[in-house]
């Protein structure tokens, strides 16, 4: 152990009076805090929207209920069109009164921004289909959604690795390239647990610093509280792990014996494939073999419903005003009626074609999570992401949340349309409310996962580098 | 030495060319590079990578374009298939409008994930696009997928630089660059002849690229539809434009390696520079964009639309605007009661509703691709310095996959719209005579489907100047750099 | 002709020149050899005749052009072989060569170039072999070979020797004296006393950037030279 120290306190000092390495270490401590602060500004936008569209609904509620006293007390004159009256159940569940469903910010969500910019936070849910409402999209430059952000799960997929590899790559060749582990080896009794300790000295320097900026940037720009959540405990292991793959991976490549030169280029080239090419080649393969399915259809088959049911109810109508010649075809209630048909024929129709979909893409999914194995670079990636609570698990977990309050709010909706009972104030107080976040707490969904696609692979690795370490010769 | 003869005659006569000279270095660079096994190695993985994403970006041509023909197909037969009923009611059920693919999108898909292809037709309302493909892919998709942009733009940098890092240090570590200066090379001549040797190994990429491209292209374009004169001039602009990138990196990679220390140094230097270019200059051109341009959030952006429709009558009888325009029109054909009008007044009212309509719409949806435009030039003024910020737009810009293009559908889409309103309210101007006016399957027949014909070369070209102008610079900013660093150098 | 005119170099943070004020002259015809122990400013003066390092002072004249001046000039005059001539390993000997003359602005049929390497003594069967492979006395062979093909006026020699065997270095030192037979001016750095008397007209013996002594080849024969060179040094008269 002594030697292990011995070769770990050298290494510090010599680390410390070199340029470079320090130079790479503020960088790359200064971008994590960048990250972290960019990420942050994201969540504050994110949470603006869902505090918005909450206001948005209080204040139409209010609204309505106002409305509802007015009529009620006789003060409004002139006849509502159905689509602008309260007591109307048909069009009021259908949008006058549509509920906001908002998935809120995780505590870590400054983490990773994840496919937060993409999936909404506010889904305003209605009794019609949900091809409707869940397809409504926030705007932006889709030239920034192709690039990204400067996120932490970004800096620690790409950038911490390219540190840890620069600092790491050349222990043992650079030393024979000096001619220095000539003396190593003549000098030291276990010469390879000497070595053991320079490059533990080396790889401590930036995995630590990447997680004291990662503590204090997540206690700034979260505050303290978020620092004693499990999910920090989760982000900390996952940097801890990755970083501890790709140091295993450049002391495997440097155990080789080969050449400083061999190594950097042997090194580069694997981050290059593990960080760049194979994920891009896994998304290819995995959008070739299970597209994406195409959500026109949903909406091909709600506007189909919709024909199908104007056409029964005009047969119906036309039945109806042979017995019942008085009725205005264009009436109120007819206009409700024919709303509500079209609308559960398009429902039963869309969840279908949704359900549907919904396979597809979990094909899609089980491929690129077979696959994800090749590339720990994706792995930790997506780990991040769910830890930060904009991944796929979290929003997935959002939607479930939504089909089954959409379902609660047409229980709700549906018959009192079907029967054309006015609504009343007590129906607005007694409307379902969505009640997401049990359904949508964050959690690290992979651990399993990470630990036989990173830990394995580590351990094989350091196996090697140990071996490479344990027979390196002085030329 | 026994043979004390006189020694032959070699370059008796100096050939005067210093053309020759120059071949002469790239020859020998192009022999090198072919015997580094490593580096050929690096090449046909390459050359293999650009098969894959050249068949991967074919086959979703092809899925996408099978994809949108049926749904437009389905989309009309719908449409046709209504009963008879109010043309507004038909124009309230409206169309729909698909994007065709571009077939240049297979080289590069640019936004296409991250833009919706289908736009909702209804009356009243100019709709956003609908479904991103991005939002069904999952995190791990957001880093993106195997396009030719991707290899050219990412990796075939990453291999100049892998062939180049060593071109004036490794010769001057090896003692080579001193004899080859003794010579009375000129340090312009050698660093032609290297930059040649790195443009011969561009081409060697770019030459089966532009043939499968090529060959995709007549096979998988409907000459039917879109021009293929067209498609081969934008195919040329994207060759052009990734050369002018590529040729850059040969002469920034050889400048630093005349510059640097030593070959290590030079690799250094030169990946960093690279990771910034590929990676990180893209990520911090978002956040400082947003920050310095941002664009509206989608509430606030419906909600000014809303704002200015509020001022509009719609449906709303009691709407003050609406009590004017009655007055107005009554005045107009000089008579006192709606019934006594020649024309319907129904019609009338939704004409004039959709025309103050078209204005708002035009406004707001003009003042939302303003705010990208913004930010898109902002992120292509610092093309010059890092030139992916310059060519990414202009390959998606020709290639027909940016935003520019979108907008340019989602404004064609818009206009049909409005073919469809105009269509639907003359109808009931003209020929609704009492409330239960119905129109048949003859009127939704004649008012035809959205069909789009994207434009022509030249309109890419009129929206790149920011990035033509980043990537003009770069060449002549990294030339510069070159020749000053291969002036400067010294052997030892 | 080379010539040296109070030729000085002083480099960054050293405290005496590496040469100092330097006077030479090595007419056409005549092989100067430099003797002198290591630091003495042999290598610099090779250096700024070729113009790898601009001179602090003075001229380095390559057949009246002033290599600092004109070193495209002055390099087209002068040929230069050094310490360890080092060639592209995944090239052949002839594909050195080729390259090597081509960038010289010469050029010559490949038969024409192996049977220089030939005259140089690198048999034709190796010559076509990767020069990854070769021993330094074959990549110097091709080093004269190339030197050879220049045709150059004056030629600089950066201790061409050392690390031959014995009869490589002596099969050397007849090529060298071909050429001086054709009426080349010679510089010829070396720390072998005995190859600069074989085959050297003039020998000087430098000192902390000073040539000490000149000698006529012609007046000492190899015990004196050593013999002066040892007490040259040993007296204290440089180093």
């Amino acid at each position: 152990m002594s030697a292990f120290l011995a070769g770990l306190r050298f290494e510090a000092r010599t680390l410390a009076r070199e340029r470079a390495p320090g130079l790479a270490l503020l960088a790359l401590v200064g971008l994590t805090l960048f990250s972290l602060h960019a990420g942050a500004v994201r969540v504050e936008t994110q949470q603006r929207l869902v505090d918005a569209a909450r206001a948005e609904e209080a204040q139409r509620y209010s609204a309505l209920k106002l409305l509802l006293a007015k009529i009620d007390r006789g003060e409004v004159r002139e006849e509502l069109p159905p689509y602008r009256d309260p007591r109307n159940a048909s069009f009021a569940g259908g949008g006058l009164a549509a509920r906001v469903a908002a998935l809120t910010p995780a505590p870590l969500a400054l983490a990773a921004f994840g496919q937060s910019d993409l999936a909404p936070p506010v889904v305003r849910v209605t009794s019609a289909s949900r091809d409707s409402f869940l397809f409504v999209d926030e705007i932006d430059n889709p030239a920034n959604l192709l690039n990204g952000s400067t996120d932490l799960a970004f800096v620690i997929v790409f950038v911490y690795p390219l540190v840890i590899l620069a600092l790491c790559y050349n222990l043992l060749s650079g030393e024979r390239e000096r001619g220095t582990l000539a003396m190593t080896l003549a000098s030291a009794r276990r010469p390879d647990v000497v070595l053991a300790g320079k490059l533990a000295a080396r790889a401590l320097a930036p995995i630590a610093s990447t997680l004291a900026a990662v503590t204090l940037g997540v206690a700034i720009f979260a505050g303290p509280d978020a620092l004693a959540t499990g999910g920090f405990f989760g982000l900390a292991s996952i940097i801890l792990l990755y970083g501890l793959f790709w140091v295993a991976f450049a002391g495997a490549v440097d155990g080789l014996g080969k050449g400083s030169s061999f190594n950097a280029l042997t090194l580069v080239s694997a981050w290059v494939v593990i960080a760049i090419l194979l994920p891009a080649g896994i998304n290819s393969l995995a959008g070739y073999a299970h597209p994406s399915p195409s959500r026109m259809e949903m909406t091909l088959a709600a506007r189909a419903a919709a024909t199908d049911a104007d056409r029964e109810r005009d047969a119906a109508l036309a039945r109806y005003l042979e017995t019942h010649p008085s009725e205005k075809r264009g009436g109120a209630r007819e206009r409700s009626l024919r709303r509500l048909a079209t609308q559960e024929a398009a429902f039963q129709r869309v969840e279908s074609v949704i359900a549907r979909h919904e396979a597809q893409l979990d094909r899609q999914r089980a491929l690129t999570d077979r696959l994800i194995f090749f590339s720990p670079a994706l792995l930790t990636y997506r780990a991040l992401a769910d830890v930060a609570g904009t991944g796929e698990a979290r929003y997935r977990g959002f939607l479930d949340a939504i089909r089954a309050f959409h379902l609660e709010w047409r229980d709700f909706f549906v018959p009192r349309a079907r029967d054309g009972v006015p609504l009343t104030a007590a129906d607005y107080d007694a409307a379902p409310q969505f009640r997401a976040e049990s359904a949508t707490d964050v959690g690290w969904t992979h651990p399993g996962t990470m630990l036989l696609g990173l830990g394995l692979p580590t351990l094989m690795l350091a196996l090697a580098a140990a071996t490479g370490y344990a027979r390196c010769r002085p030329r | 030495m026994s043979d004390l003869a006189p020694i032959p005659a070699a370059s008796a006569a100096r050939a005067p060319g210093r053309a020759s000279i120059v071949r002469a270095i790239a020859a020998k660079e192009l022999i090198e590079m072919r015997r580094d096994r490593r580096l050929f190695a690096l090449f046909v993985f390459t050359l293999v990578l650009i098969g894959a994403a050249l068949g991967f970006g074919a086959a979703e041509n092809l899925r996408l374009g099978r994809e949108r023909s049926a749904a437009a197909e389905a989309d009309r037969q719908l449409w046709i298939g209504q009963g008879p009923k109010n043309p507004h009611a038909a124009a309230h059920f409206g169309q729909y409008a698909f994007k065709p693919v571009s077939p240049l999108a297979l080289a590069d898909p640019g936004v296409n994930a991250y833009v919706g292809s289908a736009v909702w037709l209804e009356a009243h309302k100019q709709n956003e696009t609908q479904f991103r493909p991005a939002s069904d892919g999952g995190v791990a998709a957001r880093l993106g997928g195997l396009s030719l942009a991707f290899i050219l733009q990412t990796i075939a940098p990453l291999l100049i630089l892998l062939a180049g890092f060593g071109a004036f240090c490794g010769e001057r570590e090896n003692g080579t660059l001193k004899q080859v200066f003794s010579l009375g090379a000129r340090p312009d001549e050698l660093l032609a002849g290297k930059a040649l040797a790195l443009i011969a190994g561009i081409f060697a990429l770019f030459a089966p690229m532009l043939v499968g491209l090529a060959i995709a292209l007549l096979a998988l374009s409907d000459a039917s539809k879109l021009s293929l004169a067209d498609q081969f001039i934008r195919l040329g602009a994207l060759a052009l434009g990734y050369l002018a990138y590529l040729l850059g990196f040969v002469f920034l990679t050889l400048g630093v390696s005349a510059l640097a220390k030593n070959s290590r140094a030079a690799l250094v230097t030169l990946l960093a520079y690279w990771l910034t270019n590929s990676f990180l200059a893209p990520r911090l051109a978002t956040d400082l964009t947003r920050g310095l341009a941002p664009t509206p959030t989608a509430q606030a952006f419906r909600a000014g639309i809303a704002t200015e429709k509020a001022a509009t009558f719609g449906h709303d009888e009691t709407h003050p605007a609406f009590l004017a325009f009655r007055k107005e029109t009554l005045a107009k054909y000089g008579v006192s009661r709606i019934e006594d009008l020649p024309v319907n007044f129904r019609g009338l009212q939704l004409r004039k509703d959709d025309e103050i309509g078209y204005a708002i719409f035009d406004k707001h949806f003009g003042a939302l691709q303003a705010s990208f435009d913004r930010q898109d030039t902002l992120r292509a003024s610092a093309g010059f310095l890092f030139p992916l910020l310059a060519i990414q737009p202009f390959s998606m810009a020709f290639a027909g996959a940016d935003s520019r293009a979108q907008f340019d559908f989602t404004t064609a889409a818009e206009a049909h719209r409005r073919d469809i309103q105009n269509e639907a309210s003359e109808n009931i101007i003209h020929f609704a005579h009492d409330e239960g006016y119905a129109a048949g399957p003859d009127l939704w027949r004649r008012i035809g489907a959205f069909s789009y014909d994207a434009p022509t070369a030249s309109f890419p070209l009129a929206h790149s100047g920011p990035a033509i102008t980043g990537l003009t610079a770069w060449l002549a900013l990294s030339l510069s750099f070159a020749l000053f660093a291969a002036r400067r150098q010294r052997p030892l | 002709m080379l010539e040296a005119r109070q030729l000085t170099k002083r480099y960054e943070g050293a405290h005496a020149p590496a040469l100092d004020r330097l006077d030479l002259v090595v007419p056409a015809g005549e092989v100067f050899c430099l003797l002198g122990p290591n630091g003495a400013g042999k290598t610099t003066t090779v250096n700024l005749f070729l113009n790898f390092i601009d001179p602090s002072e003075g001229q380095a004249l390559v057949c009246g052009i002033d290599s600092a001046r004109d070193p495209l000039g002055a390099r087209a005059k002068l040929a230069y072989i050094p310490e360890s001539v080092m060639l592209y390993g995944a090239l052949t000997g002839l594909e050195n060569m080729q390259y090597f003359t081509q960038i010289s602005g010469g050029c010559a049929a490949p038969s024409e170039l192996l049977s220089l390497l030939e005259t140089a003594g690198l048999p034709p069967e190796a010559a076509t072999r990767p020069v990854r492979g070769y021993s330094k006395g074959m990549r110097q062979k091709v080093g004269v070979a190339i030197a050879i093909a220049r045709r150059a006026q004056a030629l600089a020699l950066d201790e061409p020797t050392s690390g031959l065997d014995p009869l490589a270095a002596n099969e050397f030192a007849a090529l060298i004296e071909r050429l001086r037979g054709e009426g080349m001016a010679v510089l010829m750095v070396t720390h072998d006393l005995f190859l600069a008397k074989q085959c050297g007209t003039q020998i000087g013996v430098m000192a902390a950037g000073k040539l000490a002594r000149v000698f006529d080849a012609k007046d000492v024969d190899h015990q004196g030279l050593e013999r002066a060179y040892i007490d040259l040094f040993r007296n204290g008269g440089g180093a």
